[in-house]
């Protein structure tokens, strides 16, 4: 809280007017100062949420007074810890190798978590798969109940240890087959929210289950779990975080690489704001597929 | 010439004999109304027929074929021999109504996509929809997308036709459009076999009706006797009941 007290508010996001009734922001006294359309636009977009603004801004605050001394020393240190050696550097290709590491995990889980959810749906409706479905409950039960970094070190310690596998690679690898787990869950749900008659309708046209899943059942439970998933995506994509235990150069790490040649814990901080300006890019983006998915019901009940 | 025949079939869901050795022949272009109470196993008959429930014993044949009993292949070639519409539609909301039509024809390697789309914009103008050919189902009333079903299980090219209560899901004003296309289905020589208490319907396009009474196939007569001269109270009874429902 600043030292003007409860009468200090941020422009164009006033909780009251004069009335003190509506909640709503005051457009004429901040919109006039501001002058129009793109202050209006980004005070109502969801970046536009005080919190959001509070940890950037403390974030940042924080950061810089960590560095210490007068204005000069600090650019000074700053200089010292990032461009020295081009340690600024470390940082950009570990959020490269974070990237790429969630993005096979993610699309490793997707195939994984589909598979496993396919098997357990059809074992439940009488396939003969007893097998395939005691494997893949196992599957999920294991990875559930053990923790990832764990998962991980045995993986690449182990499964890979004598196949010419990077460690991104493995760590991407690990990562999805942790996640499949998760995703299977989510799917499972999604594949039990659509309306049994829709299977039913399917087959009595004469597709197999399989061809009937793919085609009928899955892109209206895919629909369904498509915000759930993207929520998968946020967990995974922090997660990615203990990569280093194997070794591999990821955000996170790189960041800790260069506090321990410096003493500072600054790029801890630099680090947290971009997870957290990742997190908050996949936030915006779920929320516009929850928005395309309303407006998608919408426009086929009106027209 | 026998497109069907049932050899006493029965099935129970634990304590509860929903059918009880029904035995029945379906001739082809027949078109059968069956009748009877609430949990008188009516859907169910039918459900077994395209198995989508399992009977528990007895035999099933299709044109001589055998259909019950175990494989997975044939199965779904019996399937495609039997066109079945629902209560409740169950379009597929996430297709046009083309997609809905198309879907089984085109995946299962039946048909190319544009001839199958010739032959769905066809079927469409046979139930009166050309013009839906591209609407979502989410834009189409009740009986409109009743009938769409009906299209979609016709692409098929089926030799049996299975209605269960296809309009009893409807408001009222719709039901007529529904059982419009049923009859000139029936008109143009489909076997059909139709759960329905839409009594004017079944009196004037049925050529036979099943009365089924706790699992068993009580009454088996022409329209025309069976409501003339009801043969025992019972179905008396039920038939009165239904006029009253439709009276009121």
């Amino acid at each position: 809280m600043t030292a003007d007290g409860p009468h200090h508010e941020l422009p164009g996001h006033s909780v009251s007017d004069a009335t003190g009734v509506s909640r709503r922001p005051s457009r004429a006294g901040a919109g006039a100062a501001l002058s129009g359309g793109a202050w209006t636009r980004f005070s109502r977009s969801p970046w536009f949420n005080p919190l959001v603004v509070t940890l950037l801004v403390g974030a940042g605050v924080v950061y810089f007074f960590m560095t210490g001394g007068g204005p000069r020393a600090r650019l000074e240190r700053l200089a010292e810890v990032y461009l020295t050696q081009d340690r600024w550097r470390w940082l950009l290709s570990g959020l490269g190798s974070t990237l790429v590491l969630t993005l096979i995990a993610a699309v490793t889980g997707v195939m994984i978590g589909l598979v496993l959810s396919v098997i357990r749906m059809a074992w439940r409706a009488g396939a003969p798969i007893a097998l395939l479905n005691l494997f893949a409950e196992t599957y999920v039960t294991v990875v559930r109940g053990t923790p990832v970094t764990v998962q991980l070190m045995i993986i690449y310690f182990g499964l890979f240890a004598d196949l010419p596998v990077s460690r991104v690679l493995a760590a991407g690898l690990a990562f999805g087959i942790n996640s499949g787990a998760y995703v299977a869950e989510i799917f499972r749900a999604g594949i039990e929210s659509v309306d049994g008659g829709q299977m039913e309708a399917a087959r009595s046209l004469g597709l197999p289950y399989l061809l009937a899943m793919r085609k009928v059942v899955l892109p209206q439970a895919f629909r369904n779990v498509l915000p759930t998933l993207v929520n998968e995506f946020i967990t995974l994509l922090k997660e990615t975080a203990v990569a280093g235990y194997i070794a591999v150069e990821d955000l996170t790490r790189e960041a800790n690489n260069i506090r321990t040649k410096t003493f500072d814990i600054g790029p801890l901080y630099v680090t947290a704001l971009i997870y957290l300006v990742l997190v908050l890019l996949l936030t915006l983006l779920l929320r516009r597929v929850e928005r395309k998915l309303r407006e998608g019901d919408r426009s086929q009940v009106n027209i | 010439m026998k497109v069907i025949e049932v050899r006493s079939i029965s099935k129970a869901y634990g304590d509860n004999l929903v059918l009880d050795e029904v035995s029945l022949e379906v001739r082809r272009g027949e078109t059968i109304a069956i009748i009877g109470p609430s949990g008188s196993g009516k859907s169910t008959l039918l459900r077994c027929m395209n198995r989508l429930e399992e009977v528990d014993s007895g035999e099933i044949f299709i044109d001589g074929e055998p259909i019950t009993g175990r494989g997975g292949r044939r199965l779904d070639q019996v399937r495609r021999r039997m066109g079945m519409v629902f209560q409740q539609f169950n379009l597929f909301p996430h297709l046009t109504v083309a997609g809905n039509i198309t879907l089984a024809p085109v995946s299962l390697r039946m048909m190319r996509p544009d001839a199958a789309r010739e032959r769905a914009r066809e079927l469409l103008r046979q139930v009166g929809l050309e013009e839906k050919l591209d609407s979502w189902p989410d834009q189409l009333s009740g009986g409109q997308k009743q009938r769409v079903a009906i299209a979609r299980a016709l692409a098929m090219d089926p030799e049996v036709m299975l209605f269960d209560e296809p309009t009893s899901a409807l408001d009222p004003e719709m039901v007529g459009e529904v059982l419009r296309v049923m009859r000139d289905l029936s008109e143009a020589g489909m076997t059909m076999l139709v759960v329905s208490h839409e009594l004017a319907f079944v009196r004037q396009a049925a050529t036979r009706v099943l009365f089924m009474d706790a699992g068993k196939l009580a009454v088996d007569l022409p329209p025309a006797e069976l409501f003339d001269n009801p043969p025992n109270q019972r179905i008396r009874d039920f038939l009165d009941a239904v006029q009253q429902k439709d009276a009121v």
